[in-house]
């Protein structure tokens, strides 16, 4: 022990600390910059985590439907309950009429947004510390991606990006605790703020909170984003209602909102890299 | 360059591939998940080193699996490299002076680094911001990844064992 006390080996392990601690110390000031030492490492880690996730998912895409056999026939019985919910709600025709126009909205979204630009990116990893649903993608700065940008799905919003390498990006998820969007039901245009919570996150829903106590908000209405604060376009889709309670300091009211986007198992992104009214778009004109 | 360097050369590139590898498994979408977790695998294949080579070796693979931890995760880049380095420092003084190295010595240190990185780890991440309900991270999360790299422990145990068997260092 002695012996290593007094060694060389000790001075280089202790010059390596120093340099980890800089390193720990420069992440902490720039944010969500990737520091040099990462973007390094990712340079060989993200060609492989690419190639394995492809493999993963051609393998998931080939073998899946015949080793989770189980899992299908539950997920039939789940369908089948939710066809009959379908019908159910189809007695109410103008509500799912008005819902339907602003899906159609959304699938339009595009069309009526002409100044978004995407970026389209592969999820190649999931790390086994994440707890609410984050991931890393194949796209960079060198794909046009930027801290802050919004990631969405055809189906609506998953997250933003939070770290942002050459050719990575992590993208923090709306489940997460941290995360925050300003919302609005579509229906009854109650604003409120779309956060993460540990309990909800944990069955893949999240919280729509600070809405007014004289709210009219309800289950199966549409919540979208309210666009507010310019890190987020407007009216895209963040999910449904499942329920409307009281906020335990009895001020205003909360809705659990279940994810428009599955986001335990989306695969491919999209990166709005763009958009009119986004923050900070003035001051780059 | 002679045997004993291509030998040492050829051992340090194995466990740099293996590493690496191990990295990109333990972060495929769905790999090795159950139930939701999934296991880190890098942390234990650096302590399996730590403890078969001593302590400078074992800070410096421990330095690049929590880089790897680092880069993957949303935590500040460089915590858990510093907290591996220091910990695999300390597996590889324990195995030369206080415990025999064997496969129960190294799972038991396996569980010390991983409850230590990812106790401190939930800590610094959750639990001091204070997010209502936060301690069901802890148990349904962090603790059952925790074990489930403890148990992983058990296969790279032997795989560093045979590797280090394969490229022997004395003649």
């Amino acid at each position: 022990m002695k012996e290593f006390l007094h060694s060389k080996k000790l001075k280089i392990l202790i010059v390596l600390l120093v340099f980890l601690f800089a390193f720990m110390l420069r992440a902490v000031w720039t944010g969500g910059s990737a520091t040099l030492l990462g973007q390094a490492v990712s340079l060989v880690t993200t060609p492989l985590q690419k190639a394995s996730a492809a493999v993963s998912r051609f393998v998931d895409e080939k073998l899946g439907s015949h080793l989770r056999i189980d899992e299908i026939l539950a997920e039939n019985e789940q369908l089948k309950a939710e066809n009959q919910q379908l019908t159910e709600q189809l007695v109410d025709y103008e509500r799912v009429l008005l819902e339907n126009e602003h899906y159609q909205e959304f699938l339009g979204i595009k069309e009526e947004n002409p100044d978004f630009d995407f970026t389209s990116a592969m999820v190649i990893g999931r790390d086994p510390g994440s707890r609410f649903g984050s991931f890393t993608i194949d796209q960079g700065t060198l794909g046009g991606v930027a801290l802050h940008d919004p990631v969405i799905t055809a189906e609506g919003l998953v997250g933003m990006v939070t770290e942002v390498g050459a050719n990575y990006a992590k993208v923090t998820t709306i489940l997460d605790v941290a995360s925050s969007v300003g919302a609005y039901d579509a229906r009854t245009r109650d604003t409120g703020i779309l956060t993460g919570d540990v309990a909800l996150a944990e069955e893949g829903l999240c919280k729509l909170t600070y809405l007014e106590k004289t709210s009219g908000v309800t289950a199966g209405d549409l919540i979208v984003t309210s666009g507010e604060g310019g890190i987020y376009p407007k009216e895209l889709v963040l999910g449904e209602v499942l329920e409307v309670g009281q906020e335990s300091h009895g001020i205003s009211l909360y809705a659990v909102v279940r994810p428009a986007v599955d986001l335990g198992q989306v695969k491919d992104v999209l990166v709005i890299t763009s958009f009119y009214g986004q923050a900070g778009e003035a001051e780059n004109e | 360059m002679n045997e004993k360097s291509l030998r040492f050369a050829l051992k340090h590139l194995c466990y740099a591939v293996s590493m690496l590898v191990l990295f990109t498994l333990q972060t495929t979408p769905g790999l090795f998940e159950l139930w939701g977790v999934k296991p880190i695998l890098v942390v234990p294949f650096a302590v399996c080193i730590a403890a078969l080579e001593g302590e400078f070796i074992g800070g410096l693979y421990g330095a690049l699996a929590g880089l790897l931890c680092d880069l993957a995760g949303s935590w500040v880049f460089g915590f858990h490299a510093i907290l591996c380095l220091c910990c695999n420092v300390a597996v590889g003084l324990a195995a030369i002076y206080l415990v025999r190295r064997s496969l129960g010595s190294v799972m038991l240190l396996s569980l010390g680094v991983l409850l230590l990185t990812q106790l401190l780890g939930y800590f610094f991440h959750y639990a001091i911001w204070g997010y209502e309900g936060v301690s069901l991270i802890l148990w349904r999360h962090t603790l059952p990844a925790i074990a489930y790299s403890v148990l992983a422990t058990l296969p790279l145990y032997y795989y560093t064992a045979w590797l280090e068997a394969k490229f022997p260092q004395q003649d």
